[in-house]
């Protein structure tokens, strides 16, 4: 406490800036020649694949799902007679016509059974085929396997780095100036957290009614331009000397009324694809594969709070101009009785690994040795992945 | 604690055991709010911010060293009586974007070596506006400014108001975000709580959707918040 130098100068000095201050969102970057750009988009909390494209061709779906399913009619955008798209990815439609976009259907990482948000992330950032086996992000590993890398100092370290680009090799870290806000998934932890004191949970009520804003307490623009403001910057970064790039979108544990809760984190994630191909240009987009990816999906019926649960099978989307896309990847296996995993969740039928394994492979010429020993120890990953011809 | 006064001829210090040996000085704990400075403290301790040996101090006296803020007081100076929160509030924000103009300006953003000096120093100041002296300012706790020489308020519903409550949340998900990198919030919050953790609280923090989030909610605990 003696320490303390404190003026009336500096004190009002200090206060006067208090809403500018940011709240820090890494956007990590690694830089290296090369024409070709990877952007990786972890979505963190398990976003339900099964709301994001929807199976409303299979005859159980809307029986699993009575207040959670579209159709057609209901507003879904049908793809291919079979699959449709939430309505709140709409501006992702031009894309998909131009074959810029692709899911991939029915993928997980090696995790199962025990459901930890912690642990799966940890999973599908340092591509381990068990929990805390590798220590590093796999996407920091492939850098000092993929032909020319080069080192970049580091810009400032204010934040550090996301688990998936966490490593003995170098990446700049940028924090952006924006903020992507309190997840709407937060407020329901908020109000359990707060069950059992009457006092904490009169106050979070009030705060609540006074103004929801007040819960965000961050200053900024409506919410979706600031995650624009993160993809743009990461836009940016990639026109210059930067090749891969990797941020993180937030939201998308929707146990609780999943109908309204679900928009917004699709409307970020469709928003900052939009961005990143509008700050990059044609010509370097044509050159860029953008990969999303979450830690397992959720379950296949709808529970008592119009929400989902966690589960196992989860949807990648693949975006970009180096994308084949206009199509639904990987294999769909159905909604039938016998074809649930444990009778509850969308079984896995590929390993989310194997997509980030081929794009690595086809962006900067990683070889298949270092792929399925480095990078992804155990992942099945050769020359005939289906997720080359992606 | 009378009695000790009468009996001691008025000998401060046994008067002080009196009240530390009484009962009363040992029971209800809990029953009180963590005031904002010392949440503060203990979250900037826990997440092993600052110099990571508990010592948090250039939080709270960051700002007399950047010229920036030397700029910003002189505004404030100007102003007499009420400070002109606005303009510099101003100056502020445009302080903070500059690092983001630099990238928007196309590629990587140039930096000389006196500029990174000079930017590690504005950010620090932001930090410290942010989780130190500012952040104490808007929970009702401005720092050596009490309401009255009978210093501050002690009971609970002085400091868990609605307002406070989103600003210590606030506060929990920026410091988090800034310092929680690398936490498993599972194992902080044996650290942090140890035996005094709830089982509901382990389990909304060992659900929660990420991290950040997890790490967030250990510190907007109830036990986090109560003393």
């Amino acid at each position: 406490m003696t320490d303390f130098t404190l003026s009336r100068r500096g004190f009002l000095a200090s206060a006067c800036c208090l809403a500018a201050a940011p709240i820090l969102t890494p956007v990590t970057f690694a830089s290296m020649p090369g024409d070709k750009r990877f952007v990786t988009i972890v979505l963190r909390g398990a976003m339900d694949g099964l709301a994001l494209v929807q199976p409303f061709g299979d005859a159980g779906f809307a029986a699993f799902r009575p207040t959670l399913a579209l159709t057609p009619e209901t507003g879904l955008i049908d793809l291919d007679g079979h699959f449709g798209l939430h309505p709140s990815a709409a501006d992702l439609m031009p894309l998909w016509r131009s074959r810029e976009l692709a899911f991939v259907h029915a993928v997980s990482t090696p995790y199962r059974d025990q459901r930890s948000h912690f642990d799966g992330q940890d999973m599908l950032e340092s591509g381990g085929e068990h929990v805390s086996e590798e220590k590093t992000g796999w996407l920091n590993r492939a850098l000092a396997v993929i032909p020319r890398s080069d080192a970049r100092k580091a810009i400032d370290v204010n934040t550090s780095t996301e688990l998936i680009l966490t490593g003995p090799n170098n990446v700049d870290v940028w924090a952006s100036d924006s903020n992507l806000g309190p997840a709407r998934d937060e407020t329901q932890f908020l109000q359990r957290l707060y069950a059992g004191d009457p006092a904490f949970a009169k106050a979070m009520e009030e705060a609540t009614r006074a103004n929801s804003a007040s819960m965000v307490a961050e200053p900024g623009g409506p919410h979706g331009q600031k995650v624009a403001d993160v993809a743009a910057l990461a836009g940016n970064m990639l026109k210059g000397d930067y090749r891969i790039a990797s941020f993180s979108i937030t939201g998308w544990d929707t146990h609780v009324g999943q109908i309204g809760q679900f928009k917004r984190p699709v409307q970020d994630l469709t928003e900052a694809i939009s961005t990143l191909k509008s700050t990059l240009g044609p010509d370097i987009w044509s050159k860029t594969v953008v990969l999303a990816m979450t830690e397992f999906g959720r379950t296949v019926r709808e529970n008592g709070s119009g929400g989902t649960d966690h589960g196992t099978g989860g949807c990648a989307v693949l975006a970009g101009g180096a994308i084949n896309g206009g199509r639904i990847l990987g294999r769909w296996p159905g909604l039938g009785d016998q074809q649930l995993l444990d009778e509850r969740d969308l079984a896995p039928t590929a390993d989310v690994r194997e997509i980030a394994a081929a794009m690595l492979y086809r962006q900067f010429d990683v070889t298949v040795d270092d792929l399925t020993a480095k990078i992804f120890p155990g992942v099945t990953f050769d020359k005939g992945s289906q997720f080359l011809r992606a | 604690m009378t009695g000790t006064w009468k009996k001691t001829d008025g000998e401060l210090k046994a008067v002080y055991g009196a009240m530390l040996d009484h009962p009363a000085a040992w029971a209800n704990e809990g029953a009180k709010a963590r005031q904002p400075f010392d949440f503060v403290v203990a979250g900037l301790r826990a997440l092993n911010a600052g110099s990571g040996d508990g010592t948090v101090v250039s939080f709270f006296n960051d700002n007399e060293q950047d010229d920036d803020a030397q700029a910003m007081g002189a505004q404030g100076a100007m102003a007499p009586g009420a400070p002109d929160m606005g303009g510099a509030m101003n100056g502020g924000a445009t302080g903070d974007m500059k690092g983001g103009d630099t990238a928007a300006g196309g590629g990587p953003p140039m930096i000389d070596p006196g500029d990174e000096d000079r930017v590690k120093r504005r950010k620090a100041m932001q930090t410290a506006r942010a989780l130190g002296q500012g952040a104490l300012r808007r929970m009702g706790q401005p720092i050596w400014l009490p309401p009255s020489p009978a210093g501050f308020e002690e009971s609970f519903s002085a400091w868990i108001t609605a307002s406070q409550l989103a600003e210590r949340l606030g506060w929990a998900r920026r410091a988090t975000a800034q310092f929680g990198q690398g936490l498993d919030p599972r194992e902080f919050l044996k650290a942090t709580l140890g035996d005094a953790a709830r089982d509901d609280t382990i389990r909304v923090v060992s659900q929660a959707p990420n991290k950040t989030t997890g790490l967030m909610l250990a510190l907007a605990s109830p036990e986090f918040n109560r003393r």
